[in-house]
């Protein structure tokens, strides 16, 4: 009885049961296959800017995203030697920590071929494969920085983060301030650098901003009566150099070459007068140090002095064949200037490098150092939203020639959309 | 005749009550001053970011609950609500160690405090979130019966209370121990126990986060989230009374109940009063209506309800020069400031274009001044710097909103993006924002936005260096490249005539020309007037049409101005809204 019941039951509910899965078949078939696929011209368009970019085989997984996309993606890196493919979701890829340091391991002055797929309206969009060359030499191990406000006037109290390049690990060290600072209270600003054992800074007595209100919104922030420092660190001594060496100007910026032989400093042309901002021009120089003594030599070399620049954040190269510096129209405050650009001079040949590959076109660019193998040039810019300074890499290599730069790698590739701090104080060590 | 519980239940509601009308009527703006310095986001990283700090989850639901407070009303009802569970909870907290419902009354001690000490801006509302949390979870922990598993709640709750909830946490750990102490027929054993775990969370979570690389200051790992904007003063003397207040009136309710016993109806109408005198005293000492008129300016000025500003001047003249800089900016914006400002009291330039001082509150209300007059860069610069003068490191979601449209103003879109994709993760920016965001990618939305296009047309296209001291230099530059910038001749007017630089006054005033102006305003022939008067005998050959009226004032003024010694007092009643009374006597 029962199952003559069954029976009639599936039989009245046949025709209801066919429509339905008559109806489940036609939604399921008008559904776009998800393995289709659309290849397209143009290279993907990355947050940060990774493709064709040169990095070193001991950095942070270079992770990104694809920008207009919010769906699913597919990045496969291949070599030689290697194939992996990696999946990420919401348009942002994040590569596993390990097999990222053993895949650029093994790549070491190779190449690895990036192709990005990602899905959009049901579809892989499949774009261009673009590259990554490894290269052989390595970056330093840390990179310090502390996350400051655009604009504000040095703090010179403020912590320091350490970061592993290798991966995103930080930590907080303490600013230690230098054995000689208690002892000029009177100095209200110190900017320096110290390289090995020596070191050499700017102090000013006055520290003020001048602001304009340009449409690009620049600010000059000018130290007065200025005077620099050379400092002995293994025998805690110092010596401030005599006014003479800036003829009547202000220095803005000094810089020691890595032999601690070498001083280099932007220089005005004459006093600063507020009212005459707009024609401060600051020149780069050079004087030979002795640093048993701490004495500079008399014999001044003129490394920058043109009508239309004004220099400032020179940093020589470990190797002490080249300088970078930054370059603006007018004044020291080249942050705020858009159209500031680094220059790279072979100090040897006295050669300029506009460093087309590695400007930006339309906004600030400054140097702020050189890892100590001197094949990696640090610097900041303003290139991706035009007012918060982002650090980049470029890769100069040993005939000086420059690659295109490569954004200090996150963990999360959004992160900088939240981010409303810069990194100050930058510098990289071992 | 009603029962205690009766009077002690009308009392919570009127209490209630009491603190909405405070809030909703007589301190609104107050309420609303504590949204314009926080930005509460809807996404992972935020929530992260604020909760991985001890009091963190405190912090994040009173930043949760104060971003309500954009709307006054609903931003009184909150407090009303925290103040009244604050007040319930303290008394749950009393009843369960014992007390009698004689002293009731004390329980609105530590409610009274804090809201007195909200009359100053500067305490937040996590100085009442974090201790309701903290004796919710000892109102559910003293519902436990069994002794086993109250113990170990409490070995749980402790450390994870002291993570969530900061200092606070010794309020539910100390008044927890002390019950353990009442319920095992005061075991000394039990209530060592307690104190001994809370000392060790106390003492040792801080240590372990701190080799973490948890990046905090020392004093705020121990005590959490501050209830004082100004994290690094510490905690202050009036927060460690309030605290101390929340710890005391449970326990000194309960001692003092199990001690004196006396005629009810008396002590409890005595209680009463004494706690509703004092109480009312402290909200009244901490009451600052400066303040709050300041508030109430910057306020409409930021909402450009033009109209209301007016509305309260009327009432009564502003004095402080941030409000009669929203005043001025206000008569501006109606057309009325060349007609009218001198009916109102001026004092100086200050009060019509402030300088910046380094600190969060003034350059946010200047910055409103600067923008709408075209100094868009200006705005921008005093938004910022306000913004990041902040002393608990929040973000500004109003700050952020004027950084947005600054940088849409001047075309830096990439900029303004990231604001607003910032915004677009709050509740009562995201519909902004994303008008704003379909803005940026079609033109045509930012020409049709009234505001936007007139500050495009207006604002400076050349480059100049910005001086407070030469504020005429400034505006003249400005009011040079267009010279149908009205808003701009009138402050360019207006510096003049309140740095009494008559000379200057009749030298700038031609440039008006095409302004439009169907009669010469009001002040302006006032100083042209006197001007006039000071090198001819009478008004034979002005060229310029005075009123008859005007004419026959400074007639009159000027005849009391020299006959009478001491003429102020006889002047101010006729002349006070005159430009020839600010002329002599402000």
């Amino acid at each position: 009885m029962k199952r003559y019941n069954y029976i009639k039951f599936i039989r009245k509910r046949m025709w209801n049961f066919t429509g339905f899965l008559i109806c489940c078949l036609a939604v399921l078939f008008s559904c776009k296959s998800a393995d289709e696929e659309e290849r397209v011209k143009d290279l993907p368009s990355l947050f940060p800017d990774y493709v064709n970019v040169s990095v070193p085989y001991n950095i942070a997984p270079l992770n990104f995203l694809l920008k207009d996309c919010s769906g699913q993606i597919e990045v496969r890196l291949s070599s030689s030697s290697s194939d992996y493919t990696f999946i990420g979701n919401e348009g942002k890829i994040r590569f596993p920590q390990n097999e990222w340091a053993e895949l650029l391991k093994k790549e070491k002055g190779g190449v690895i071929k990036v192709n990005v797929k990602a899905q959009k309206d049901a579809k892989w969009i499949v774009y261009p494969s673009f590259k990554w060359e490894i290269k052989a030499e390595a970056i330093d191990d840390y990179i310090i920085y502390s996350k400051e406000v655009p604009g504000n006037v040095p703090n010179l109290n403020k912590s320091l983060t350490r970061r592993e390049m290798a991966s995103f690990s930080e930590k907080e060290i303490h600013k230690e301030q230098p054995f000689f600072y208690a002892k000029f209270p009177e100095k209200v600003s110190f900017r320096g650098k110290k390289r090995g054992n020596f070191g050499v800074y700017v102090m000013d007595s006055l520290f003020v901003s001048y602001i304009s209100v340009f449409p690009d919104k620049r600010r000059e922030n000018i130290g007065l009566h200025s005077s620099v420092l050379l400092a002995d660190f293994s025998n805690e001594q110092y010596k401030v150099l005599p006014d003479s060496i800036s003829s009547g100007g202000e220095i803005s910026f000094v810089d020691l070459s890595f032999d601690s032989r070498k001083l280099f400093y932007c220089v005005s042309s004459g006093s600063v007068d507020p009212d005459s901002i707009l024609s401060l021009k600051y020149d780069l120089m050079c004087r030979d140090i002795n640093p048993a003594d701490l004495s500079v030599s008399e014999k001044l070399d003129t490394l920058v002095n043109l009508p239309a620049v004004s220099v400032s954040y020179p940093s020589s190269s470990p190797d002490g064949n080249y300088i970078a510096y930054t370059v603006s129209e007018f004044g020291a405050s080249s942050e705020w200037h858009d159209d500031s650009d680094m220059r790279l001079m072979n100090l040897h040949t006295g050669t300029i490098d506009s460093l087309k590959v590695v400007n930006s076109a339309e906004k600030a660019d400054i140097v702020r150092g050189w890892s100590s193998n001197g094949r990696w040039l640090m610097f900041s810019s303003k290139r991706d939203d035009g007012f918060y300074e982002r650090v980049y890499f470029s890769y100069i290599d040993s005939t000086g020639t420059a690659h295109k730069p490569f954004m200090l790698p996150l963990l999360d590739a959004s992160y900088y959309n939240n981010m409303m701090e810069i990194f100050g104080d930058l510098k990289i060590e071992n | 005749m009603p029962t205690a519980k009766i009077i002690n239940s009308s009392a919570s509601i009127l209490f209630c009550i009491a603190v909405f009308m405070y809030f909703g009527i007589v301190y609104p703006f107050h309420i609303s001053y504590q949204e314009h310095y926080q930005m509460f986001l809807y996404n992972f990283s935020y929530m992260k970011e604020t909760v991985s700090y001890p009091g963190g989850f405190a912090g994040y639901l009173s930043a949760f609950l104060t971003q309500f407070f954009i709307f006054p009303t609903a931003g009184a009802l909150i407090v009303a609500l925290l103040l009244g569970a604050l007040q319930g909870l303290v008394w749950n907290a009393a009843k369960k160690l014992g007390a009698s419902g004689l002293y009731y009354p004390l329980s609105f001690v530590p409610s009274l405090i804090y809201w007195s000490l909200m009359g100053d801006e500067n305490y937040l509302p996590v100085g009442i979130v974090a201790p309701v949390l903290s004796l919710l979870c000892f109102y559910f922990y003293s519902r436990l019966n069994n002794d086993k598993c109250r113990l170990v709640s409490f070995l749980i709750i402790t450390p994870l209370l002291f993570l969530a909830d900061g200092v606070s946490f010794l309020l539910f750990s100390v008044i927890a121990a002390i019950f353990e102490y009442t319920k095992a027929d005061k075991n000394y054993k039990k209530l060592l126990l307690c104190l001994a775990w809370t000392f060790i969370c106390f003492l040792f979570i801080p240590l372990i986060l701190r080799n973490t690389g948890l990046m905090y200051p020392k004093s705020l790992l121990y005590f959490g989230v501050p209830f004082y904007r100004f994290p690094l003063l510490g905690i202050s003397y009036p927060v460690l009374v309030y605290l101390f207040s929340l710890l005391l009136v449970p326990v000194l309710s309960a001692a003092v109940s199990a001690r004196f016993s006396t005629r009810k109806s008396l002590l409890l109408s005595a209680l009463y009063l004494i706690v509703a005198v004092s109480g009312g005293w402290l909200i009244h000492d901490m009451t600052n209506k400066e303040k709050e008129e300041v508030m109430a300016y910057d306020y409409y000025t930021y909402n450009r309800n033009w109209k209301k500003v007016l509305e309260m001047a009327e009432k009564k003249s502003p004095d402080s020069p941030l409000t009669v800089a929203c005043l001025n900016l206000a008569l501006c914006k109606q057309g009325l400031m060349a007609d009218r400002m001198f009916n109102f009291y001026q004092n100086g330039t200050e009060g019509l274009l402030p300088s910046y001082t380094k600190d969060f509150t003034a350059p946010l209300v200047a910055s409103e001044i600067y923008y709408h007059i075209g100094f868009v860069n200006t705005a921008q610069r005093f938004t910022f710097e306000a913004m990041e003068s902040i002393p608990d490191y929040n973000k500004s979601a109003r700050a952020i909103k004027r950084l947005a449209e600054t940088n849409i103003i001047n075309g830096e879109y990439d900029v303004a993006r990231k604001y607003l994709k910032i915004l677009g993760n709050t509740l009562f920016y995201k519909d902004w924002a994303e008008r704003a965001l379909a803005a940026i990618e079609d033109e045509s939305l930012i020409t049709q936005n009234e505001e936007w296009s007139y500050l495009r047309k207006y604002r400076t296209k050349k480059d100049f260096l910005f001086s407070e001291q030469e504020l005429d230099m400034m505006l003249g530059f400005v009011f040079s490249q267009d010279e149908t910038n009205r808003m701009a001749y009138e402050y360019l007017m207006a510096v003049c005539l309140l740095k009494k630089d008559l000379p200057s006054f009749v030298k700038y005033y031609p440039l008006g020309k095409k302004i439009g102006y169907n009669h010469i305003p009001i002040s302006y022939q006032e100083a042209l007037v006197y001007a006039w008067g000071l090198s001819h005998k009478d008004m034979k050959g002005i060229p310029y049409p005075i009123s008859s009226a005007v004419i026959s004032n400074v007639n009159a003024y000027g005849r009391t101005y020299t006959s009478v010694q001491n003429a102020e007092p006889l002047l101010r009643k006729q002349f006070s809204g005159t430009y020839w009374y600010y002329l002599h006597f402000r």
